[in-house]
């Protein structure tokens, strides 16, 4: 009899410490340049845990399948923040039964077209699109947790005051670029590119996951020599041959952009993206001077 | 008229359809070739198998961290032969069984293994293989796999012909018919292996079967057949490529289609010759 009480007593405890545990808000977000803004945004916020949901090499999510244990912590969350823009097509049938809120960072941004007849999803590669998106992810968390209203916007202002250093400091750095043409690997540099007065004259893959045409690849191989495109640009998340063989037809060099898609989910790395955009503009002017 | 212009010259500026056309040339009578052994050694669907298979040999190559996974796969493809081919005699159940069986652990390990990080739909180019992705320096691969398999065949074929005959009569003709099996089978596994990223697991096998079927509508002796099978394999495909060019379409979708057609052609000749 005692024996059975002390395990019920021991059970008892048990619960309870379940339940304290779970009192923090446990957030997730769905890939690592919204976790980047996440860490940001809930830095030092007492309660809060982050966590990405995407392992860290899984790149864009286009396409994306959710593993049994993803969707469990989809499941597990109180906000999920997400980027939106029909990125991550996989949430969209989830939701009805998600019990967390969903916070699309990029709510009310202006969206430039994508392939066929979608949007274009890459918001967060234009600095702007980032500070918006910090923005965004601030007023959900807000929203979902007013007793730290306060502190979300207080980090978020911090945040954008370096997103903004880096914008002022990109403008300047690309000014004398500006007009000069650039192919892609896929469109995630459009957002950038139209901030700083870049033109994307192709990119070289059309559809996710698809390596492209024949006829895809003399289009682009066309465009590039007609319109004097002076470098190519990879990604380090993809593998694909299709940019070698355009770089071996047309002669120009190849350098990799990282459309900060990747990366080990740090929660003391908060000037990731930050670190990753300097790195790119460095590429860039390499590039293009 | 531009449709024209593209499929007789259009491509020809381009120098990624040239060297795609040089691996065409190279790759379709090898193909061709090994078909006609896989049809008439009833190994049809064990190349097939080997095809679905490779996925796991592409995973292991992903995740050893090569760049190529090349060697990895031709590794894991002789492995798989050989263990095939060692289970294929011992087995209760019949032959096409066990290859089912071991087809389908094959690709549910590489898909398991590839999504292991949740990004199956990067490899998915796989499935359907990039013949545009062919370097000029893969070609010199693709030469010595045609030579190796015309070796086998001057040196094998009569032995495998009389093997699938017959069993027992090359058993008693002293023909070591499974070693020779065994051999053919590794043979198919390397060259399954090193052209799988061209090709792709979906296509592999009417790359392989469609020729040979052909040819045999129209064959009329051994010899026939095998260059009928390795001809038709080559018009189809060169003919599938430019198209694939000129429509815009993916280019080992539309040589498998060309070949289709040139396998209904064939039938239909053969129909009319019967009456």
């Amino acid at each position: 009899m005692r024996k059975k009480l002390v395990c019920l007593l021991l059970l008892f405890c048990l619960l309870l410490g379940g339940c304290a545990a779970a009192e923090g808000l446990t957030v997730t977000a769905t890939f690592y340049p919204v976790y980047l803004a996440a860490i940001n945004v809930c830095r030092d916020v007492e309660g809060v845990s982050v966590a990405c949901l995407a392992p860290p090499t899984a790149g864009c999510l286009h396409d994306y399948q959710i593993t049994s244990a993803e969707r469990r912590t989809l499941a597990d969350s109180n906000v999920i923040l997400a980027n939106g823009a029909g990125l991550e097509s996989f949430l969209e049938k989830l939701l009805p039964q998600l019990k967390g809120t969903v916070v699309e960072a990029a709510e009310g941004i202006e969206l430039l077209p994508g392939h066929e007849d979608e949007w274009n999803p890459h918001v967060w590669v234009s600095v702007s699109g980032a500070i918006r998106e910090a923005e965004n992810i601030a007023a959900g968390m807000a929203a979902a947790d007013p007793a730290h209203a306060g502190q979300y916007a207080a980090n978020c202002a911090a945040y954008t005051e370096k997103l903004r250093a880096l914008k002022e400091e990109t403008a300047a750095a690309l000014a004398p670029c500006a007009g000069k043409s650039i192919v892609t690997f896929h469109e995630a540099f459009d957002y950038y590119a139209a901030e700083f007065g870049l033109n994307v004259a192709a990119v070289v893959q059309h559809d996710e996951g698809s390596a492209p045409s024949a006829r895809e690849i003399a289009d682009t191989v066309k465009t590039i020599r007609e319109e004097g495109v002076c470098a190519l640009f990879a990604e380090p998340q993809y593998t694909d041959e299709s940019i070698d063989l355009i770089a071996r037809e047309t002669g120009l060099p190849v350098y990799l952009l990282d459309p900060v898609v990747s990366g080990e989910a740090d929660p003391d790395d908060f000037d990731a993206y930050l670190r990753i955009m300097r790195q790119n503009l460095e590429t860039l002017l390499e590039a293009l001077q | 008229m531009t449709f024209l212009s593209d499929l007789l010259w259009g491509w020809t500026e381009y120098g990624f359809m040239r060297t795609a056309l040089c691996a065409v040339l190279l790759i379709a009578p090898l193909y061709g070739l090994l078909g006609t052994m896989a049809v008439d050694g009833r190994m049809a669907f064990f190349s097939d198998s080997l095809g679905h298979s490779a996925i796991t040999g592409i995973a292991l190559g992903v995740m050893l961290g090569l760049q190529t996974p090349a060697w990895a796969m031709v590794l894991y493809g002789l492995c798989y032969a050989l263990l095939l081919c060692y289970v294929k005699g011992r087995g209760a159940a019949s032959t096409d069984t066990t290859i089912g069986v071991f087809s389908s652990t094959g690709l549910a390990l590489g898909v398991v293994l590839l999504s292991r990080n949740g990004g199956f739909a990067k490899y998915s180019g796989y499935l359907i293989g990039d013949l545009l992705a062919i370097e000029p320096g893969d070609i010199a691969t693709a030469a010595v796999l045609l030579a190796v398999s015309l070796a086998f065949w001057l040196l094998f074929y009569n032995k495998m012909l009389l093997n699938s005959i017959s069993g027992p009569v090359a058993s008693s003709r002293g023909v070591r018919t499974h070693l020779m099996e065994t051999a053919f089978a590794c043979l198919l596994a390397v060259v399954v292996m090193l052209s799988i990223r061209w090709v792709g697991t979906l296509m592999l096998n009417a790359m392989l079967v469609l020729p040979a079927a052909a040819a045999r509508n129209l064959a009329r002796n051994v010899r026939h057949y095998h260059l009928l099978s390795m001809l038709l394999a080559l018009v189809c495909s060169v003919l599938g490529l430019l198209l694939s060019f000129a429509w815009g379409t993916a280019s080992g979708a539309t040589i498998v289609l060309m070949l289709a057609a040139g396998y209904a052609v064939t039938l239909l000749v053969r129909s009319r010759s019967a009456q």
